[in-house]
């Protein structure tokens, strides 16, 4: 079965028909790709023959496919051999316009030497034949290192030859390119294949957009001997095993597919050395291209990510339903189903009783439903809930899984009575793969070329099947490719299910001819008056003539021809019987029908249409002859006579009744007649046009009228055809018609039964509704005479039965051709079924006993051990009874890489099937040398490498990588990478000879290093690894910067230019100046050659307010031979008011500083006009003075003068601005006041009064309490409160007497004692 | 816009006028597509290719006449015949399937003569049900209008007195 046939037959089930649900949805994109995967899994690879070129001799030699001759190829031509099978040779040549791999005679050729471009013509798209010249690329093109094959049309090419074809969706590296093709290298069948892609059919992949980059992040590859996926818990979580180096922050991981736009679809955690995904695999295929065959894994969390390759396994399911329980679920029993190698998106189908396949869901309320995959101690099962059956009967529940990648499980069948399951499953063949089924969207292909249609429809995932727009016949598109598609059979931007066939009309298809018509209210015809479907209206032969071979195995040697010759004749049935309707009708009416209408199809393909065998082909060919011409010309002009009328009447219909009874043998009278008529009036009256009449499409319509006539008079219990006829089946599959001419006597039957040399057991009734597939009788059983009147007198089968040939026959085909024969395979326990024969003992033809045994010589299919173990290979061997050669080193776990016979060939049974071994070669990237060398050996193979090496290298590629299949020692190049050691703080000189050792070279920043200076830099960083003789980088390589401030600049140049270092001045300087200033500072670590500048600068020193003489002294002796300069018109006592530079400036040595004069004028403020005046003129200052008078209660003050304010105040002050000082000063003088009379007043007013007067009340109480006038008023207040009375009467109480008394004179605020008495 | 490409869509235009020209009597002149052989989902594409509907019927086969090789996805029966114009009937497929052997037989009545209306009631009491309800009417306007007590059954199948599962699909030819 070809994808095609997949494709369709898959889409013809009525479960497929409902799954354009949910998950279909899901897995849209993954299968938009299966319909070439599954052709690309089912194509052999070629095994390319070592070059070799042939060149036809003769004029024109002949292409063969098969036993058919498709093309020739002209004289001188060349081509390259492909493939030989013994005297033929295939070849890549031009049939049809099409290249195609095609066999032609070695006889026809001769063997020539290769050449670089062998001419081939008319070949459309040559792939380069050989390598071209590298680097070939166009000029300024980079090379891009991947691509991704977009259509299923990519074929691996090289030269002419198709090496084989691509999976859509493949991801491959470009090795060369010569545009327009791309040299791709591909791994397929355990053969390197090197060919070329067009660039029509890929896509070049930037790898810098998605996903990780393959250029500078080169994954690790897990390959599946390193690799536990367990998919079946894969639904849930992945698991595989991880070295985790316990660095990384955070072990999540990302998982991308390969240049997806789709990113990080999973994260996973590190633990005990594996990792665990965690997530839904619906996630996963949300976001899965189809055909991905593998998933990278990125180390998020490190900021040095690591990638790693994680392949899909090849699933290969096998599913038993070995054990069920019952769990508290209370809708019902729930069954166990092991399962094996799922793979993610997996679904499962289950039918009932027969019906058809529906998708199982997951998350249903009723129905069947699968729970969860149960996974213990690594088995996983598909838990599936079967709701408790309320009827009585058995419910026959048949469940299979399928992958996404096609593959297809057992079928299992659980028995359920009500809620009880039987504990035995019943399993099912094992299904042959098929398209997953989903839905895809259509796209739009109207006004495409049609050659651009079906590439797009292609893409899509579906077929395109271009069609007559008439006929809606399929149709060759050669020569119509770039017609324009006018319509599609499938609206675009509708779902269909991928792999579907979508029909498509072209432009220009001519006219239609509009058929005649039949009137709107016409009868409902479906085509068959014996109530037979057709199941084909296509014959399966176009050839009359019945093959001798057949007529040899199927007739006895003597008699039946004669006997045949004269009462009968016999024409093969072509025709295949179509399926009865009607339910009630009896087997033998049922046989009867069906022969009549097998025989009518049959001899309607008689080349001979006049002489027509039998009474049947007698009245048919009657009815032509004596009636075609009247028909044919009442279609032409109005009707003649007979047929005069429009339409047809029993008049015009009465002569051809007439005619198929007489021809038929029936006695014809005038009820029958005119029944017979009269029915095909009825027949042909809503039929009258030419269209519509001939209903057999033969141009006829006679023949047409006399078929209805015989059916009619069959349905009316008239004609009985089975007395004339037998159909019986031949041994090569189809059906012999026997037809007796003349009316049959009434043991006919019984002479034709006698003069078979056959054992005739049809059961007719089931021959006839299985027609081309005869029923294998049982051989032991005696022959079932059917009821009613037999139409075979069946006898035990004939003493003598000559042996059939078996030869080139599988062992079960021969087998029940031998049975047919009531003849015996002879041991037959001991073949296979699929076994080829190839001979037998008697030998064919001969004449041997019924029922005997015939031993046959019989080869078995070797099977195919790629890929096994030697252990598998093994048993698989024994399995189908051959013997196993290996060589003698090969290891149990070694895998056969090649075996001779070769698999599926035929050999001997119990020959020997010789293999060779080979060995997986072990990743070994990323580990270090020493432990790579050790896997290595222990796989006995050998490596090299073109580097030194060192135990601790670690290796970062191989060839070929881990897990191909390499040959026993054969060696493995390895790419050693070195770990860089740590040269930092080592002085330069060691540093360089560690780097040496370990096989670096070295390079410095600074050619001027010295071996004492010290190594402060490397790259590449200590640790990473790095390709040997890599050129390491030392630097900074330094020294330390000598002290050179206090010394002369020459002095200091001279001892920097020793040291390699450059000396530079800030400035001009003298040599003599003095370095003050050095950057770098002394001791600071730099290069050698690194500038130092000197600087002789000094810094200002500050000599504001002081004397000029000393402010001169000191700017001469702050360094840098400094000179200082006054501005005119200072006197000698002056002190410094400004200076310029200021003070701290840093200033060339030499520099002048200018001085500006000034005064310093002191405070004199309470001094003596005296020590004023002298502080004044010492300073050679001008004075006034202006003296006042003030009072003062300070007696040591009375009388003295004293300086109270001067201006300028006190400060310092340019010379310049200062003229004459003016002094103001203060004579101080007592203040006294004059006691008032207070006697007799009242407290208050004496208060006041003395108050007034500037003197100070002092209250003294009954002549001894003394108190202030604030405690008087406290005394006041208590008085109030106590209520002695009130506070305000003790002051009204009258003085009696003061001191001192009125007039005598006192110091401001002196006291005043205010005497008064209490009341007692 | 390439030379080839301006040719393909002024065909493609030239093609949808001339179709659509064409189309104005296609229901009367379309000559109906073979079906049988073909699946059900190409035969729906098929019509839709030939731009007429297609009724889906089913027909149930006796487990005695069943073949092995039947496909329940394969048009075995269709009315009208290829190269036979529907008219402005629907065109009719049946798809096989296995009777029961509890399956109920029925015989066809007799319905040409019955009007539409009492021809449906009819089926429905036997459990038959009707794939399509045609009218010869010329277009969906007079199509609605017209009452199934209007129509006459002109012709049927399975015809009259065929012997018949229930649940098998029936179609009726009806006319005012």
């Amino acid at each position: 079965m070809n994808a095609a046939d997949i494709a369709t037959s898959h889409t013809t089930t009525d479960g497929m028909m409902t799954t354009k649900v949910r998950l279909m949805n899901r897995l849209q994109r993954l299968v938009l790709t299966f319909a070439c995967s599954i052709a690309f899994c089912s194509q052999a690879v070629a095994q390319p023959t070592p070059a070799i070129t042939i060149e036809i001799t003769v004029p024109k030699a002949n292409l063969h496919a098969g036993s058919q001759i498709v093309g020739t190829v002209s004289q001188g031509q060349r081509f390259e051999v492909i493939r030989t099978n013994g005297d033929w040779l295939m070849i890549a040549a031009p049939v049809n316009n099409e290249t195609r791999q095609i066999w032609v005679n070695k006889r026809d050729t001769k063997e020539v030497v290769a050449t670089a471009s062998p001419a081939v013509p008319s070949v459309r798209v040559v792939a380069p034949a050989e390598k071209p010249v590298a680097d070939s690329l166009l000029p300024g093109q980079q090379m891009e290192k991947y691509l991704r094959v977009k259509t299923h049309l990519a074929e691996l090419r090289l030269g002419t030859t198709v090496l084989m074809k691509l999976n859509q969706g493949e991801v491959l590296r470009i090795r060369d390119v010569q545009v327009p093709h791309y040299k791709v290298r591909v791994f397929a069948n355990g053969s390197v294949l090197d060919g070329w892609l067009n660039q029509d059919h890929i896509e070049i992949l930037d790898t810098a957009q998605f996903g990780p980059s393959l250029g500078e992040k080169k994954p690790s590859f897990i390959t599946e001997p390193n690799v536990k996926v367990d998919w079946a818990t894969g639904i849930s979580q992945l698991t595989f095993p991880f070295q985790y180096d316990g660095t990384s922050k955070a072990p999540e991981f990302l998982i991308y597919q390969p240049f997806a736009p789709q990113t990080a679809i999973l994260k996973g955690e590190v633990g005990d050395g594996n990792v665990s995904i965690s997530q839904t695999v619906d996630d996963l295929l949300e976001n899965l291209t189809p055909g991905t065959r593998s998933l990278w894994l990125e180390t998020a969390a490190s900021t040095n990510s690591q990638y790693y390759r994680l392949d899909l396994p090849t699933p290969q399911l096998k599913t038993e339903l070995v054990s069920h329980r019952y769990d508290s679920i209370p809708d019902g029993p729930v069954v166990m189903i092991p399962v094996e190698n799922l793979l993610p998106g997996f679904f499962a189908e289950y039918a009932i009783n027969g019906g058809s396949w529906k998708p199982l869901p997951k998350n249903a309320t009723d129905g069947p439903r699968w729970l969860d995959v149960y996974v213990n101690e690594g088995q996983a099962s598909l838990r599936v809930l079967l709701p408790t059956s309320l009827g009585a009967d058995r419910q026959y529940t048949a469940i299979r899984i399928r992958n996404v990648d096609n593959s297809i499980s057992n079928v299992i069948s659980a028995v359920q009575v009500g809620n009880t399951v039987d504990a035995k499953a019943i399993a099912g063949a094992e299904a042959a793969p098929a398209l997953v089924d989903c839905t895809v969207l259509v796209p739009e292909v109207v006004i495409l070329p049609y050659a651009e249609a079906i590439e797009r429809l292609a893409q899509s995932g579906l077929k395109g099947k271009l069609v007559d727009d008439s006929t809606f016949r399929t149709q060759s598109p050669a020569g119509q490719e770039q017609s324009i598609v006018i319509r599609q059979g499938v609206p675009a931007n509708t779902f269909a299910l991928a792999g579907t066939n979508v029909l498509v009309t072209l432009e220009n298809q001519g006219d239609d001819v509009l058929p005649d018509l039949v009137d709107l209210a016409g009868p409902i015809d479906t085509g068959d008056d014996l109530d037979f479907a057709m199941m084909d209206r296509e014959l399966t032969s176009n050839s009359p003539l019945l093959d001798d071979s057949e007529l040899t195995s199927l007739f006895s040697r003597a008699g039946i021809d004669a006997a045949i010759a004269e009462q009968s004749v016999t024409i093969p049935v072509t025709a295949k019987l179509g399926v009865n309707l009607s339910p009630m009708r009896t087997a033998e009416r049922n046989r009867a029908a069906g022969s009549l209408r097998l025989l009518i199809e049959s001899l309607l393909q008689q080349p001979n249409w006049a002489d027509l065998p039998g009474p049947i082909g007698k009245t048919i060919s009657t009815c032509i002859s004596e009636h075609e011409e009247q028909l044919e010309l009442a279609f032409e002009t109005p009707f003649t006579v007979p047929f005069q009328a429009t339409s047809p009447t029993v008049e015009t219909m009465t002569p051809i009744a007439e005619t198929i009874m007489k021809s038929l043998g029936i006695a014809s009278d005038d009820a029958k007649r005119q029944g017979l008529a009269e029915d095909l009036v009825a027949f042909a009256e809503p039929r009258w046009s030419r269209t519509l009449l001939d209903r057999n499409r033969n141009g006829r319509f006679a023949d047409d009228l006399a078929i209805r006539g015989i059916f009619w008079l069959f349905g009316q219990d008239r004609f009985d055809p089975l007395p004339n006829l037998l159909i019986v089946p031949t041994s090569g599959g189809g059906n012999v018609a026997v037809v007796s001419d003349e009316p049959h006597s009434p043991d006919w039957q019984n002479l034709l039964s006698a003069a078979l040399k056959i054992p005739v057991k049809p059961k007719p009734s089931s021959t006839l509704s299985t027609p081309g597939k005869p029923s294998a009788p049982k051989p032991s059983q005696k022959p079932t005479i059917p009821d009613g009147e037999p139409l075979v007198t069946m006898s035990a089968g004939p003493d003598e039965v000559r042996v059939p040939n078996v030869t080139d026959r599988s062992v079960a085909e021969g087998e029940k051709l031998l049975n047919s024969f009531d003849l015996q395979l002879a041991d037959a326990p001991r073949y296979f079924n699929d076994d080829k024969i190839r001979g037998s003992i008697p030998n064919a033809k001969n004449w041997v006993k019924a029922g005997s045994e015939v031993e046959v010589d019989a080869a078995r299919r070797v099977p195919d051990l790629s890929r096994h173990s030697v252990n598998q290979a093994s048993a698989e061997v024994a399995r189908y009874r051959f013997q196993l050669v290996k060589p003698d080193l090969a290891a149990t776990d070694d895998v056969v890489i090649q075996q001779s016979p070769s698999a599926s060939s035929f050999a001997s049974i119990g020959s020997n099937i010789e293999v060779k071994v080979g060995v997986i070669v072990p990743n070994v990237v990323n580990l270090q040398q020493k432990e790579a060398d050790s896997q290595l050996k222990e796989k006995r193979l050998s490596w090299t490498t073109d580097t030194k090496s060192f135990q601790t290298d670690k290796v970062v590629s191989q060839s070929p990588v881990g897990g191909t299949l390499a040959t026993i020692g054969e060696s493995v190049r390895l790419e050693l990478h070195l770990q860089v050691p740590n040269l930092v703080g080592q002085p330069l000189g060691r540093a360089q000879e560690t780097a040496s050792n370990y096989d670096l070279r070295s390079e410095l920043t600074t050619p001027l290093a010295r071996s004492e200076d010290v190594v402060r830099g490397q790259n590449p960083a200590a640790g990473s690894y790095v390709p040997h003789q890599s050129l390491m980088r030392l630097g900074p390589v330094v020294t330390t910067v000598p002290n050179l401030v206090g010394t002369s600049v020459r002095r200091a140049t001279n001892e920097l230019s020793d040291r390699d270092f450059r000396p530079q001045t800030q400035g001009d300087l003298l040599d003599s100046d003095l370095v003050t200033i050095q950057t770098p500072r002394a001791g600071t670590e730099v290069e050698r050659g690194t500038a130092v500048t000197l600087d002789a600068r000094v810094a200002v020193p500050n000599v504001r307010g002081q004397s000029i003489t000393a402010a001169e002294r000191m700017i001469r002796s702050s360094g840098g031979e400094l000179q200082s300069r006054v501005d005119s018109g200072y006197e000698y006592s002056d002190v410094v008011y400004a200076q310029n530079p200021g003070a701290g400036l840093f200033v060339a040595p030499r520099t002048i500083v200018t001085l500006t004069p000034g005064v310093t004028i002191p405070n004199m403020h309470g001094t003596a006009p005296e020590a004023a005046y002298s502080a004044l003129s010492s300073r050679n200052l001008p004075y006034t003075i202006r003296t006042g008078v003030e009072e003062t209660s300070d007696r040591r003050l009375v009388g003295t003068v004293r300086i109270d304010g001067h201006t300028p105040g006190p400060g310092l002050y340019r010379r310049i601005d200062v003229g004459t000082v003016r002094l103001s000063a203060k004579q101080y003088i007592l203040a006294e006041r004059t006691v008032p009379n207070v006697i007799e007043m009242k407290v208050s007013a004496a208060i006041s009064a003395v108050k007034a007067a500037g003197l100070t009340p002092v209250m003294m109480i009954d002549g001894h309490r003394e108190m202030t006038e604030a405690q008087y008023a406290a005394e006041a207040i208590v008085a109030a409160i106590q209520g002695s009375g009130s506070g305000a009467k003790i002051y009204e109480l009258t003085v009696s007497s003061q001191i001192p008394r009125a007039g005598e004179r006192l110091p401001v605020g002196g006291k005043v004692q205010i005497i008064v008495y209490f009341p007692k | 816009m390439k030379p080839h490409l301006i040719a393909a869509l002024l065909v493609c235009l030239v093609s949808v006028w001339g179709s659509y020209d064409t189309e104005l009597n296609a229901a009367e002149q379309q000559q109906t597509p073979n079906y049988i052989g073909r699946t059900l989902q190409e035969s729906q594409q098929v019509a839709t290719l030939a731009g007429v509907s297609l009724k889906v019927g089913t027909f149930y086969i006796s487990a005695d006449s069943w073949r092995e090789d039947l496909r329940p996805n394969i048009v075995y029966l269709q009315s009208p015949q290829s190269g036979e114009s529907a008219g402005d009937f629907d065109t009719v497929v049946w798809l096989f399937r296995k009777a029961d052997a509890d399956r109920a037989v029925v015989t066809m009545p007799n319905l040409i003569g019955m009007t539409q209306k009492n021809a449906e009631a009819r089926l429905k009491s036997l459990r038959l049900p009707l794939v399509t309800n045609p009218s010869p009417a010329s277009t969906e306007g007079e199509k609605s209008e017209m009452s199934s007590q209007d129509m006459v059954v002109r012709d049927q199948y399975p015809r009259p007195d065929q012997k018949i599962y229930e649940g098998t699909s029936v179609t009726l030819r009806s006319t005012e």
